[in-house]
């Protein structure tokens, strides 16, 4: 609690005055002989009790009301998300141009008393913009991923805005914080009178990436941040993660389920995880500590295509995070291959020792990989048909036979990720690898020591380069010791720079996102040889290496193995023949149709949809004129980076916000003023208090002559 | 200025005079000597004629009645009703609650409860020796020697009386509840009833089964009425020594309602023992209860 006039608190302590009256009077007052009294206590104990309790409750409501006056005249100010609170403050009187960034992710969807967090938010929002002063523009920027701007940007038709913004609905995605500031920035440049508002509940896993360079850069632009939390923490128990891996020793159709569940709360969650197969249901009593995550493994048989799991049980705030639907189909892990160009005996000295050991653990959003390890005689049509990722490290050379095998299974739809070394210097960069890539690269030169990496660019043009950069962004708070003695720069042409993801402090490309025909092909400007760099030994080199390979994998292989989250994009193969897509959910309904656009180049021969918001099981249906060509299940989960949702400890965006908001400290943390209703309520006390000593004075004084008569 | 027992004695002749007392009637057939006011137990020699009987041999021949036997052609002998005087134990309450000296009302004259107290028990003694009787007085003490004045009729009994009240000082417990009754005649205690109703009646109601005719003066001083300081008081036990805050605007009618609670049990308690209640304002005129007294004795008394 903030003190408008803290230096009126002290007067609280005349709540001792009403004490010291009370003490005083004892000791000052006259004394009489009179056993009356006492006799009349003693015969009623219950009686003389309850007066006693009275005359010291008395006295404390006397110091309490003292203490309240003095404290409600400091002025206290509370927090509050009233919809008219602190919105004076907040915009002045003057034409502002307010970009209103508004969470509406899945965790948003959580509530107390009947009013979701988005409900909150959205009406907030409305009364925002429905109050800004005439010739004022507005826009909203939804912040769940992906973020977008809604409508056509900044408008002067305020009311419009304000319609729109009632008409939403949260989305089952997670944030998006980076990209919305980002976009919320690109709508302010020029504008000198620049505003925005994020109302948000904060949520941890959303907010707690945002690093202060988006905000930092929209403050760099003149633009002013507030920041309005909307909501309390809840308790939420999520089902994070669902994965299912073969379990051949239990038999052929046997898969091991390997759920992973988060609770946010103060008290751990004891609850059942139900697995639904079929028409089969396992049940399994679970138990998570508070604030931990747990992982069970359920061996079971694989008796249809989809487990559908769920928690049951304990409270929680956000059901919608509670059920997972995962594919039991045990041989669809991602397959990479890995080949070495200047493998070494020594293993720890082998560039591949480091990078098996990332990738056995896994990939986030490809589940499990199958690591399959090369050498460069297996560079055939045959040996690499069935990869959907290719890791060629260090390789110096590639035969012509090789390279056209891989630039054929590339365009088929496989991954590619190369890192450089030794062997791969800037000879095999300008030379096999400029025949592999799409486009050819300007140069490469060799970089500085130790520059460190910047921020991923989300804001691409590029899905393969966007795909990247997200993919890649994880790994950057972990990488922050990176020393790397020697790097090569990949220089592509002025025109292809938005293939670059990722840079290095100096402004050397670090990481490329190319895609040619159905296949992406990712390239990592470094070694990950010891001798290049310590990358193997960094904590970030493990999400960096699942990053590459994911990227690289792409949304085909991802499909395959498990689910999307709720507004991610979907991408599918499709077949030259297909004219429609259709999405549809459990019961049939058609969520999702697109049609086949007429020049349907080779590179173009995807299906690129975005995720319908509710998660659950899906079924993607191509058509061709003569009918179904292929049906195919997709899965959406909820966002696992919401679950469970976790509110921020505290507003932890960067100091660049605190100083935009700085300028009207009421702002960031609306309030509501006490002091005219707590007085109104102290004076309510007083005044009831007197009454009743008016009304005893009265009935005392008016009647001793009937008492006696009613004695007698 | 007068003796404070000459002044005593004025006092309560003028309480007397008021209430038109010239005797303490009984409601009962009261035990004693003959030639008094009283209804005897026993048919004497009386002038109230009480019944007829058949003559019997030995029957004083004076006391047939010839017409009766004109009448019935029967021999039946007259009985008379006696006339005894009785004797009157007044029994004064003599505790420390007893001395509360305080006016009755803001910026009045102070009233004495003790003194209240010895001036009604003294016209008690007036119109019980102005009706031939005899007036004994028991001052009962808890933890003291006990004063006890025996039973005598004449004006200088009265003023023994005046003199044996003007001894009693407020002081310790309440000695009523302990005290033992004397004799048969008629028994009068006065006394603040600051003490549970049970105790305070069942030494009375013991004198009533052993056949005394029993009354219970209850007097309160105006302020253990009304409660009604002007302010803040600490109230001290002298009994006790317990020391109580008392703020008159928060207990005041709290208070007074415990204490009509009290009486109303004290008065039942009484009554349900036989024994006769009369209250007495001790800031009021005391003709008041003295006149109760007169007329709430009982039915078919002899007028003095």
């Amino acid at each position: 609690m903030e003190l408008l006039r803290p230096e009126l608190l002290p007067f609280a302590l005349a709540a001792l005055i009403p004490l010291w009256l009370h003490l005083r009077g004892r000791r000052h007052a006259p004394q009489l002989a009179f056993s009356a009294l006492r006799f009349l206590l003693e015969q009623d104990p219950a009686r003389a009790r309850a007066m006693r309790l009275r005359e010291r409750a008395l006295i404390a409501l006397r110091m309490v009301a003292t203490a309240g006056i003095a404290v409600a005249l400091a002025g206290p100010l509370l927090p509050s998300c009233g919809p008219a609170a602190g919105q004076g403050a907040m915009l002045g009187d003057e034409p502002v141009d307010l970009v209103v960034l508004l969470d509406d992710s899945l965790s948003m969807r959580a509530g107390t008393g009947g009013e979701s967090r988005f409900s909150v938010a959205s009406k907030r929002a409305a009364a925002l913009v429905a109050s800004l002063p005439r010739g004022s523009r507005a826009a909203v920027v939804r912040t769940a991923r992906p973020a977008d701007v809604l409508g056509s940007g900044l408008i002067s038709d305020l009311r419009s805005v304000a319609t729109e913004l009632r008409g939403l609905r949260p989305r089952a995605s997670a944030d998006d914080g980076e990209r919305a500031f980002a976009l919320a920035s690109r709508l302010l440049v020029g504008s000198e009178r620049g505003r925005m508002v994020l109302l948000s509940d904060l949520e941890r896993a959303g907010w707690a990436a945002v690093q202060g360079t988006a905000v930092a850069g929209a403050v760099a632009r003149g633009a002013r941040v507030d920041v309005v939390a909307v909501g309390g923490d809840v308790v939420d128990t999520a089902v994070v993660s669902a994965r299912a891996e073969p379990a051949p020793d239990r038999g052929a159709r046997a898969v091991r389920l390997f759920v992973t569940i988060g609770h946010h709360g103060p008290r751990p969650f004891v609850g059942t995880l139900l697995v639904e197969i079929g028409s089969r249901a396992i049940r399994r009593g679970v138990e998570v500590a508070a604030g931990a995550e747990r992982t069970f493994e359920l061996p079971v048989a694989a008796d249809a295509p989809i487990a559908r799991v769920a928690l049951l049980g304990g409270d929680d705030a956000l059901p919608e995070n509670d059920v997972r639907h995962v594919r039991l189909a045990g041989d669809e892990a991602v397959r990479v291959g890995l080949l070495n160009g200047a493998p070494r005996p020594v293993p720890r000295e082998d560039e591949l020792f480091f990078l098996r050991r990332a990738l056995e653990v896994g990939a986030p959003g490809l589940g499990a990989l199958a690591l399959d390890e090369l050498r460069e005689a297996d560079l055939t049509a045959e040996r690499i048909a069935h990869l959907d990722v290719l890791v060629l490290a260090n390789v110096a050379e590639l035969a012509p036979t090789a390279l056209a095998a891989l630039i054929a299974r590339i365009e088929a739809g496989m991954g590619v990720v190369v890192t450089l070394g030794d062997g791969a210097g800037r000879a095999a960069v300008l030379g096999w690898l400029g025949g592999l890539l799409p486009e050819t690269l300007a140069d490469a030169q060799t970089g500085a020591a130790d520059p460190g990496v910047r921020q991923a660019d989300l804001l691409h043009p590029l899905p393969i380069t966007v795909a990247l950069a997200r993919r890649l962004q994880p790994a950057i708070p972990a990488l922050g010791e990176l020393r790397a003695q020697r790097r090569l720069g990949l220089l592509p042409r002025p025109d292809l720079d938005a293939h670059v993801a990722l840079r290095w402090s100096d402004g050397l490309p670090a990481a490329l996102g190319f895609a040619r025909g159905r296949g992406r092909i990712v390239l990592w400007g470094s070694s990950i040889d010891l001798d290049w760099c310590d990358l193997p030994l960094q904590p970030g080199f493990v999400p960096l290496a699942a990053g590459l390979v994911a990227a690289a994998a792409g949304q085909g292989a991802e499909r395959a193995t498990t689910a999307v989250a709720p507004g991610e994009p979907i991408d599918l193969p499709r077949r030259e023949e297909a004219r429609t897509l259709e999405i549809r959910d459990a019961a049939g309904a058609v969520v999702r149709t697109m049609q086949a656009p007429l020049d349907s180049t080779a590179s173009r021969r995807r299906w690129r949809a975005v995720a319908p918001d509710a998660p659950g099981v899906y079924e993607a249906i191509e058509r061709s004129a003569a009918g179904v060509l292929e049906q195919r299940v997709l899965v959406v989960a909820p966002d696992p980076a919401e679950n469970p949702a976790a509110r921020l400890a505290g507003l932890d965006l960067p100091e660049p916000t605190a100083t935009a908001g700085a300028a009207s400290g009421s702002a960031r943390r609306p309030r509501w003023p006490v002091a005219p209703y707590a007085l109104a309520g102290l004076l309510l006390l007083l005044a009831g208090e007197g009454l009743l000593l008016v009304r005893g004075a009265r009935g005392g004084r008016g009647g001793r002559g009937g008492r006696a008569q009613e004695a007698a | 200025m007068l003796e404070p027992a000459a002044a005593l004695r004025v006092e309560a002749g003028e309480v007397v005079r008021r209430a038109g007392a010239t005797g303490l009637p009984t409601g009962r057939p009261q035990h004693g000597a003959a030639g008094g006011l009283h209804v005897g137990r026993r048919r004497g020699g009386g002038i109230e004629f009480a019944e007829h009987r058949d003559y019997a041999p030995g029957d004083d021949l004076r006391h047939l009645d010839w017409r009766a036997y004109a009448r019935r052609d029967r021999l039946l002998v007259k009985r008379f009703e006696a006339e005894v005087h009785t004797d009157v134990w007044l029994v004064l309450d003599g505790s420390a609650s007893m001395a509360l000296v305080e006016p009755a009302v803001s910026g009045g004259e102070p009233v004495d409860k003790l003194h209240r107290f010895r001036v009604l028990a003294l016209a008690i003694g007036l119109a019980t020796v102005a009706g031939g009787d005899a007036i004994g007085l028991d001052v009962p003490a808890a933890d003291g020697p006990a004063t006890s004045l025996p039973p005598r009729g004449g004006s200088a009994a009265t003023r023994t009386l005046g003199d044996a009240l003007l001894q009693v000082r407020g002081a310790g417990e309440p000695g009523l509840p302990s005290w033992r009754p004397r004799g048969r005649g008629a028994v009068l205690a006065l006394t603040d009833g600051l003490a549970p109703a049970d105790a305070v009646v069942a030494p009375l109601a013991a004198a009533r089964r052993a056949g005394a005719e029993v009354t219970l003066v209850h007097g309160l001083h105006p302020r253990e009425i009304a409660f009604d300081f002007e302010s803040v008081m600490t109230l001290r036990c002298e009994e006790t020594g317990d020391e109580r805050i008392f703020d008159p605007r928060r207990m005041q009618d709290e208070a007074a309602m415990m204490m009509q609670a009290h009486c109303r049990a004290l008065r039942f308690a009484a009554e349900s023992a036989g024994v006769r209640y009369v209250f007495a304002d001790l800031g009021g005129d005391l003709a008041a209860p003295l006149r109760e007294l007169l007329a709430s004795a009982g039915q078919g008394r002899r007028s003095a």
